[in-house]
């Protein structure tokens, strides 16, 4: 079963200034902070889509938090290339 | 009476084009010519109907529907992309909010929206000036439950009351849907498109059989078009505005790199 304070956590990630530097540098101590358990950490850690499902993370989210972990997904998953190439603006 | 002068829909994400570049040309291609379609129409006001990928709507308040009112907009800046703003239409949005009231929507409205890519990516094709007035009209289909099919279609009516009842005549209003085609995104099946899905609603909705695609249950929609195929109740809201009109595809590439299919259509002018 889901708990609400693993997703609470990702929605906070683009809301509260500095949390999201907190995760990358000392993601237990955000970890703490929310009370995730063994489980919830582990699936933080790994930022992938079966672990994450795992403790009830909304699909939506999971895409958050692997957009902030996974630097080749967020290059993916960018208009970068169209703005310098295709003349998007 | 004001007149709706412009309905089109497409998807709205891009990913990276290394590998897919054809697809990719072909993609951008095809938003760009319902952007050209768009601005030809010359709409004083443009209403965008999208989801929030729960960047403004998230879980802490689920409202099924929200109306931005707000007199601009700058992007929520996911994807890389500009946060630039774009002028708002706070009297159509407040009209829109009123008429829906009347009509059985009890819409949330919104002072403080940052469009995501869902709005933001389109309207970089469509508007890249960024002078045409946007009302957001944002259909939380990340809720459980979802607004159903058939309540957005509904709600289209009550687009189309607003502009055909409540606005200044002369006014000129196009209406642009974003989102799906088929994805399944972060679900079991995780990556799939289906092009029979995505083929089956966008025949629909140029054939003028909208009302038809809309007895659908969001349910049967998760199971034939993903999770992210929900997003076609936006495209829903938009074929209700012109109930039967025919309309024509402009692009469609399946694109299983990018995890959806990508389509995007127009309806005929009236």
């Amino acid at each position: 079963m889901a708990r609400y304070v693993v997703n609470q956590l990702i929605q906070n990630l683009f809301r509260e200034p500095g949390l999201l530097d907190r995760l990358k540098s000392d993601p237990a101590s955000v970890y703490d902070a929310y009370g995730l358990t063994a489980a919830e950490r582990e699936a933080f850690s790994d930022a992938g889509h079966l672990a994450l499902a795992s403790v009830g993370v909304h699909p939506i989210l999971q895409m958050h938090l692997m957009l902030v972990s996974n630097p080749q997904m967020a290059e993916m998953i960018s208009v970068k290339s169209y703005t310098a190439e295709w003349g998007l603006s | 009476m004001a007149k709706i002068v412009s309905v089109v829909a497409t998807s709205h994400i891009l990913m990276s084009p290394t590998g897919v570049e054809d697809r990719a040309r072909h993609v951008v291609d095809g938003i760009k010519e319902i952007g050209k379609r768009v601005r030809a129409a010359k709409p004083d006001v443009l209403v965008v109907i999208s989801s929030d990928h729960m960047f403004n709507l998230n879980l802490a308040l689920q409202p099924p529907f929200c109306v931005g009112v707000a007199d601009s907009y700058i992007p929520f800046g996911d994807m890389d992309i500009a946060q630039l703003p774009r002028p708002g239409a706070r009297g159509f949005a407040q009209a829109l909010v009123e008429r829906a009231a009347v009509s059985g929507f009890d819409v949330a409205k919104a002072e403080e929206f940052r469009p995501d890519h869902g709005i933001a990516l389109p309207l970089t094709m469509i508007d890249p000036d960024r002078t045409i007035p946007i009302v957001p009209l944002l259909v939380n289909i990340n809720m459980d439950p979802p607004p159903s099919p058939a309540r957005c279609y509904a709600l289209g009516g009550a687009l189309r009351t607003t502009i055909e009842g409540d606005r200044p005549k002369d006014e000129r209003v196009a209406i642009l849907a974003t989102g799906g085609l088929s994805h399944w995104l972060n679900i079991p099946r995780h990556g799939e498109v289906s092009e029979t899905f995505d083929r089956q609603v966008m025949n629909a909705i140029i054939g003028g059989r909208a009302a038809e695609l809309a007895r659908m249950s969001s349910a049967e929609i998760v199971e034939q078009g993903g999770n992210g195929g929900l997003e076609i109740v936006n495209w829903l809201i938009a074929a209700a505005t012109v109930p039967g009109r025919s309309g024509e595809i402009i692009y469609y590439e399946p694109i299983p790199e990018w995890f959806t299919g990508m389509g995007g259509i127009a309806l005929a002018a009236a």
